[in-house]
């Protein structure tokens, strides 16, 4: 859903073990994964919010039930068998004059760190720090300034059915559409105003696709069993990919560093840049004040955080039950805090929680910017 | 009778349900938001077995009382998790040390004893591959769901009429020698005939605010979890060679990790390092190469807020009547902190104090001089 491997959503099991659809070469692509839970999943979509606590862990007889088989009814993938030893990386501290991370035709010059070099920015540390892993490097970077140039990436949309497989971002689509993952002909809804709506257009020409719906207002509800079948704005148009123009600045790196963020207020909700230090500058798509898109009222049934299974009716009756502020709501229900961290989540959160009369200053934000395996992180450090 | 208690973290929100049990009218003033501190910012683990006796003795007696929390908080389950605590030894030195104290887990019903290396590898298998141990520690223990822990004494708090207020506490008042409440730093005063000061990883600054010659300081943890997977380990783990690291894998399936930095000096920071990820990451692969595969998707701190005999502070503060401490907890705060609240809210109420308490006698540094505690070696730090 992210494109860009910050979600699990697009996981398939390979013969070498679990990966990201978006992440990997096309001849990894062997089907979904299969998920023998999926039975429980529906049952659980018709109960209402805290069922599972008031039914399960509250009565005092049940409250003995071990706890270790709930463990056990997990989606969640097996530990790999043991692989062969990765090489440990150098660590080092370096000093820089100026940093960029993302995209280096913005800001031309400086310390380059981009996902497209195979170099990844961890996060901003306390002293101007910038914590990269570089070739075989791990390196605590201090900077005098930095620029982030992060882009933006999807904000998941506020409507029923949102958690369908076949929603997906601009970004998205055209990458699916490079690796030969669209037929010619495919039908596709597209929810995108002004330069997202006209990039959509472009790639529908290029790959062939036909949009048999488009609009900047969000449809009521995506409808389907197994994949998204048709949007219903009142009447259903079908289609088999729902393509999305609303999108998130990335703003981890940023806020991390100091910088302070606020939900939008006009159209739909983002969380974009308010105000940040002298020595950090923030370019592109991060800089983003504005979704452009309408707001549409989220649905209670939408979900608020596919990583964690929380939907927006659990962000109201957490809010209901007394959890009055982003931080709370985050540790009672889980919602920003899987794999994504709350990039495709925390606009829609903030946003169902303002609409109660909450203040919503948004959720401290941690390194890592993308989950990073820990043979991947080990240095002698 | 009206009392104010510093700090919405467990400590503070099992005094203030406590405390309402026993009829007293409770205030707590809380600076961010409740858990905001280190009830939220570790992992949980609590376990019967110490280095000293009175601390196993207090340990097994605060265990048994996380087992009543569901009942005293209307219900609501804290997710208590009970599983065996696993301390691997990889250092024949380190036998030396634990072997002895098996006598004394006995007489206290710590429920722990000394193993060989087959049974730590049959406890925890993805130790296997790795660096080879020389035997462990096996002992009853439990993960709590702190948040579900957190919030089931916030919920009971609230639904008993414990008042809550958002403030910096910078002062104390005081009337003939007494407490008399607090003050905000934006200049509100909340009154009270008893103050308590359980404010976590900042109870020193606190303390010394209200003019307490404090010996706590704070000493950073840091902390990484990973995203969730299948049931792969049941106990939770610690070791101390070559340095002090541990992990488990949660309820939610995810794992939490940490290698502590051997220099990490005292001080006040709930920053994260680089350094962190790199070192935790390869000592860890090197004990437990199994777990390379899993991707880690945050990393944050908290301190342990410590004192120089890594015992907490229990009870009335010297030279002011009605200021009390229930902090100091050296990194067993969720542990402790149930039981340390139903007694003092006895203390308090005038109902005399627990004989068990006297290790923890906030008195016992007076007139000490205390220099910052320095981290040191693990074992070091119970020597007596």
């Amino acid at each position: 859903m992210c494109g860009a491997g910050y979600c699990a959503q697009c996981e398939i099991a390979t013969p070498t073990g679990r990966v990201l659809a978006c992440q990997a070469p096309p001849d990894a692509h062997t089907g979904r994964r299969a998920d023998p839970l999926r039975p429980l999943g529906r049952m659980a979509e018709r109960v209402p919010p805290w069922f599972y606590e008031r039914r399960f862990l509250r009565p005092r007889r049940l409250r003995r039930l071990p706890l270790h088989l709930l463990r056990h009814l997990s989606a969640a993938g097996h530990l790999g068998p043991a692989a062969p030893p990765s090489p440990v990386r150098r660590f080092s501290e370096i000093e820089v004059e100026t940093a960029v991370v993302g995209r280096q035709d913005l800001h031309p010059g400086g310390f380059a760190v981009d996902l497209a070099d195979g170099s990844l920015a961890l996060g901003v540390y306390p002293d101007r720090t910038l914590g990269v892993l570089r070739g075989d490097d791990l390196l605590a970077v201090r900077f005098e300034n930095l620029v982030i140039a992060t882009g933006s990436h999807l904000r998941l949309p506020p409507i029923a059915g949102n958690d369908l497989p076949g929603v997906i971002g601009i970004d998205g689509l055209e990458r699916f559409g490079l690796a030969g993952g669209l037929a010619p002909g495919l039908r596709i809804a597209v929810w995108a105003a002004a330069e997202q709506a006209v990039a959509a257009e472009r790639l529908a020409a290029r790959f062939g696709l036909e949009i048999v719906w488009m609009s900047d207002r969000a449809p009521r509800r995506l409808v389907g069993r197994r994949q998204v079948e048709a949007v219903d704005d009142g009447r259903r148009t079908a289609c088999s990919l729902f393509v999305t123009g609303a999108r998130q600045p990335a703003l981890e790196l940023a806020m991390q560093g100091g910088a302070q963020a606020a939900l939008t207020s006009d159209g739909l909700p983002i969380v974009a840049l308010a105000d940040a230090p002298g020595w950090m500058r923030v370019v592109g798509g991060a800089a983003r004040r504005s979704s452009g898109l309408p707001d549409v009222p989220a649905a209670d049934a939408a979900f608020a955080c596919l990583c964690e299974d929380v939907r927006v009716g659990d962000i109201r009756a957490c809010v209901a039950q007394g959890f009055r502020h982003p931080e709370l709501v985050k540790r009672r229900t889980g919602a920003m805090t899987g794999p994504c961290q709350g990039k495709l989540c925390s606009a829609l959160v903030l946003a169902a929680m303002r609409d109660l009369g909450v203040d919503v200053p948004p959720t401290r934000s941690r390194p890592l910017t993308r989950p990073v395996t820990l043979g991947e992180l080990a240095a002698h450090a | 009778m009206r009392s104010i208690v510093v700090g919405a973290g467990i400590a503070g929100l099992a005094l203030a349900v406590e405390l309402r049990r026993l009829g007293w009218e409770v205030t707590v003033v809380e600076a961010r938001y409740p858990g905001a501190g280190n009830s939220t910012r570790n992992v949980g683990r609590v376990r019967r077995m110490q280095l000293t006796a009175d601390l196993t003795e207090f340990a097994c007696r605060a265990f048994d009382k996380w087992s009543t929390v569901a009942e005293l908080t209307g219900g609501r389950n804290p997710l208590l998790y009970p599983t065996r605590y696993v301390w691997v030894l990889y250092d024949d030195a380190e036998r030396e040390v634990v072997e002895p104290l098996q006598p004394m887990w006995g007489q206290h019903d710590a429920r722990a004893r000394v193993v060989g290396r087959n049974d730590v590898l049959d406890a925890v298998p993805v130790l296997r591959g790795g660096q080879r141990p020389v035997g462990g520690v096996i002992g009853d223990a439990a993960m709590v769901h702190h948040d579900a822990a957190l919030y089931a004494y916030l919920l009971v708090a609230r639904e008993r009429g414990v008042r809550f207020e958002t403030g910096t506490v910078t002062a104390l008042s005081t009337a003939d020698g007494r407490a008399a409440g607090v003050v905000t730093e934006s200049g509100q005063t909340f009154a009270g005939d008893v103050v308590v000061n359980a404010a976590g990883g900042r109870s020193g600054d606190v303390a010394r605010a209200f003019g307490i010659d404090a010996p706590n300081s704070p000493l950073r943890r840091e902390v990484l979890v990973t995203e969730p997977s299948r049931p792969f380990m049941t106990p939770v783990v610690t070791f101390y060679r070559p340095q002090e690291g541990w992990f488990n894998q949660t309820l939610r399936g995810e794992m939490v990790a940490g290698v502590v930095d051997v220099d990490e000096q005292p001080g006040m920071t709930e920053e994260s390092t680089v350094r962190f990820l790199g070192r935790t990451a390869r000592v860890l692969l090197e004990k437990a190469p199994r777990l390379a595969g899993l991707r880690v998707v945050r990393q944050w701190a908290g301190v342990y807020d410590t004192t120089p005999d890594k015992r907490p502070l229990v009870g009335e503060y010297p030279g002011v009547a009605g200021l009390y401490a229930l902090n100091g907890w050296s990194g067993r705060g969720i542990l402790l902190a149930p039981l340390s609240a139903e007694l003092l809210a006895r203390e308090i109420a005038g109902r005399g104090r627990d004989p068990m308490l006297e290790p923890f006698d906030p008195r016992r540094f007076d007139g000490v001089t205390v220099e910052a505690t320095a981290p040191g070696d693990y074992y070091s730090g119970y020597a007596h």
